[in-house]
């Protein structure tokens, strides 16, 4: 028979005593305990912390090269309007009279005469001829004194190609306009699918960080639910899956970030710099890219987790 | 009052009646049965007194929040005050039995030292204190069932639910498991046990709600010689 029921009951209010009241963890402990939580966890599931860590990784070194590429890219073809240049053959025989009012046009940057003799010179001096057919060519000289203008922009080269025109001493005006359009209809759908793409890898890398948080809560799902039972809230159960993938995600940005900057500087000091593209790796636009794709990523994360652990509650 | 069910009714879909009309006041301080034959409806009436169903109409109120309009961050808050013993304990397979019963500790943000301290005082307490780092699978149904009755006690809960908590267990290990609960009892915390072990109710001849399709049948504050 089961003994009556005592009032001195020393083996439960021992345990219970042993302890007499446990004091609340502040929210510091809270937070380093998770943190703690989360690398003990990364451990045990190292199989799938290391597929996605070099998922993220090759993912995060992609996006890297591709935005430093970019912003090299979108440099240079800022610079490039800068180079291009009209040339005014004078008339022969005749002299440039133009000065004053290529002075006053405020997009002109600079200009530059060149008469007949100094072309000769430097062309005499660029190529070797020779003596004799150098000698015929002074006799003669054929070559007609040319203005060098560099402009601002393309847009103004029309806008000088008639007013240089319009003077009676000018043979014509050479733009060089196809090759100039040309580079630039290049520079602008480079930098179109570029945008696009990395629009693209943001939010593979995205989602793949929320797929992260998504299958760390169903891999517990049993344990999630035993803890919601027992008292858990939300918070308690995606706040350690979410500090799981982002140290995944940190440590991955990291390894992309070291791989990619390697990479480019093997690239930048090869074809890329000869074509006066230079690379840099901390670039605005980089920022803000990482920045989007944390932010997407952790509200998709959270809102697809709690939808999910909501849906386990019932 | 700390639970109270008024009217209650639970249908499970598509249409499982579990509950009908169902009125139920349990006081603090209470050792309370709900027996009734398999299928009557006592686990169903523990899930909707731990919110993890809801009633399909009538009110439930648990430590004074009504549990269908309570949030979910509320049900939490009132889950940690309760302890429960699940009809299939529900032990985490993939942790010790320490780290199994320190869950709910845990989840009250205590300090790890004292977490471990109270979870071995309370493993020991059930005859366990050699098994705290085997894993629930290595053990025997009996003594798994211990394993969640020191789950649902190490937090001190103020109401302990217990959905047949000698289901497994002989006679000998039934008898110890309700010592601890009326030791449990007698420190203040209100006992709601789910069994059809009618021999033990006898023996401990406490009041018992009998439970026959849903319904309430019979409220006894004395149900020995009843039957
Ligand atoms: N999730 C569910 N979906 C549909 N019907 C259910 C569900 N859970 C229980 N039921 C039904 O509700 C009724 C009551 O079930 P419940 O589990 O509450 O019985 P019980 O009294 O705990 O029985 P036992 O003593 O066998 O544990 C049963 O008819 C059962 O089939
Ligand atoms: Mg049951």
């Amino acid at each position: 028979m089961i003994p009556a029921p005592k009032k001195e009951r020393p083996n439960l209010l021992a345990v219970w005593g042993a302890v007499p009241r446990l004091p609340e963890q502040d929210s510091k402990e809270f937070l380093s305990e998770v943190f703690k939580g989360s690398f003990r966890r990364l451990k045990v599931a190292w199989v799938a912390t290391l597929c996605s860590l070099v998922s993220i990784a090759a993912l995060s070194a992609l996006l890297f090269c591709f935005v430093s590429v970019l912003s090299g890219l979108k440099a240079a073809s800022e610079r490039l309007p800068e180079d291009v240049s009209a040339l005014a053959v004078i008339r022969e025989g005749e002299k440039f009279n133009g000065e004053e009012a290529l002075k006053k046009l405020s997009f002109v940057r600079s200009f530059e005469v060149v008469s007949s003799e100094e072309g000769l010179n430097r062309f005499s001096t660029a190529v070797t001829l020779p003596s004799d057919t150098l000698e015929n060519l002074k006799k003669d000289n054929p070559l007609p004194e040319t203005v060098r203008i560099t402009v601002a922009s393309d847009t103004e080269l029309t806008d000088l190609k008639g007013a240089l025109g319009a003077l009676p001493e000018v043979e014509e005006v050479l733009v060089d306009e196809t090759m100039f359009t040309f580079a630039r209809k290049v520079m602008r759908s480079v930098r179109t699918s570029g945008t696009i793409l990395s629009l693209v890898l943001v939010f593979i890398v995205a989602f793949l960080i929320s797929m992260s948080v998504l299958v760390a809560l169903f891999l517990n799902r049993d344990e999630i639910e035993v803890a919601k039972l027992c008292g858990a809230a939300d918070r308690d159960v995606l706040l350690p899956s979410i500090v799981d993938s982002l140290i995944v995600l940190m440590i991955g940005l990291w390894i992309g970030a070291i791989f990619s900057a390697l990479f480019l500087k093997t690239l930048s000091g090869g074809f890329l710099s000869e074509a006066g593209i230079s690379i840099s790796l901390v670039s605005p636009l980089l920022f803000g890219i990482l920045l989007c794709a944390l932010v997407l990523a952790v509200s998709a994360g959270t809102t697809f987790a709690f939808l999910r652990s909501h849906r386990g509650t019932d | 009052m700390i639970v109270s069910l008024q009217g209650v009714e639970k249908v499970y879909p598509p249409h499982q009646p579990a509950l009908r009309k169902l009125n139920l006041h349990i006081n603090e301080g209470d050792f309370i049965f709900i027996a009734g034959a398999s299928g009557a409806g006592k686990s169903t009436l523990l899930k909707l007194l731990l919110g993890s169903e809801r009633a399909s109409s009538g009110t439930v109120a648990v430590l004074g929040k009504n549990m269908s309009q309570a949030s979910e961050f509320e049900i939490a808050q009132i889950r940690k005050r309760i302890g429960i013993v699940f009809q299939d304990f529900r032990l985490l397979k993939r942790k010790t039995l320490l780290e199994n019963v320190s869950l709910p500790l845990e989840l009250r943000n205590y300090k790890k030292k004292d977490i471990e301290t109270r979870s071995l005082a309370m493993l020991d307490a059930l005859g366990l204190r050699e098994r705290a780092y085997d894993y629930p699978p290595t053990l025997s149904g009996g003594e798994q069932q211990r394993v969640a009755i020191a789950r649902a006690l190490v937090g001190k809960p103020d109401l302990l639910f217990a959905d047949e908590p000698t289901g497994n267990l002989d006679t000998h290990m039934s008898r110890i498991v309700f010592n601890l609960l009326l030791e449990a009892n007698a420190a203040g915390v209100t006992v709601v046990v789910a069994s059809h072990n009618l021999a033990m109710i006898e023996e401990l001849n406490l009041r018992t709600v009998v439970l026959d399709k849903g319904e309430i049948v019979g409220d006894f504050e004395q149900p020995k010689g009843v039957r």
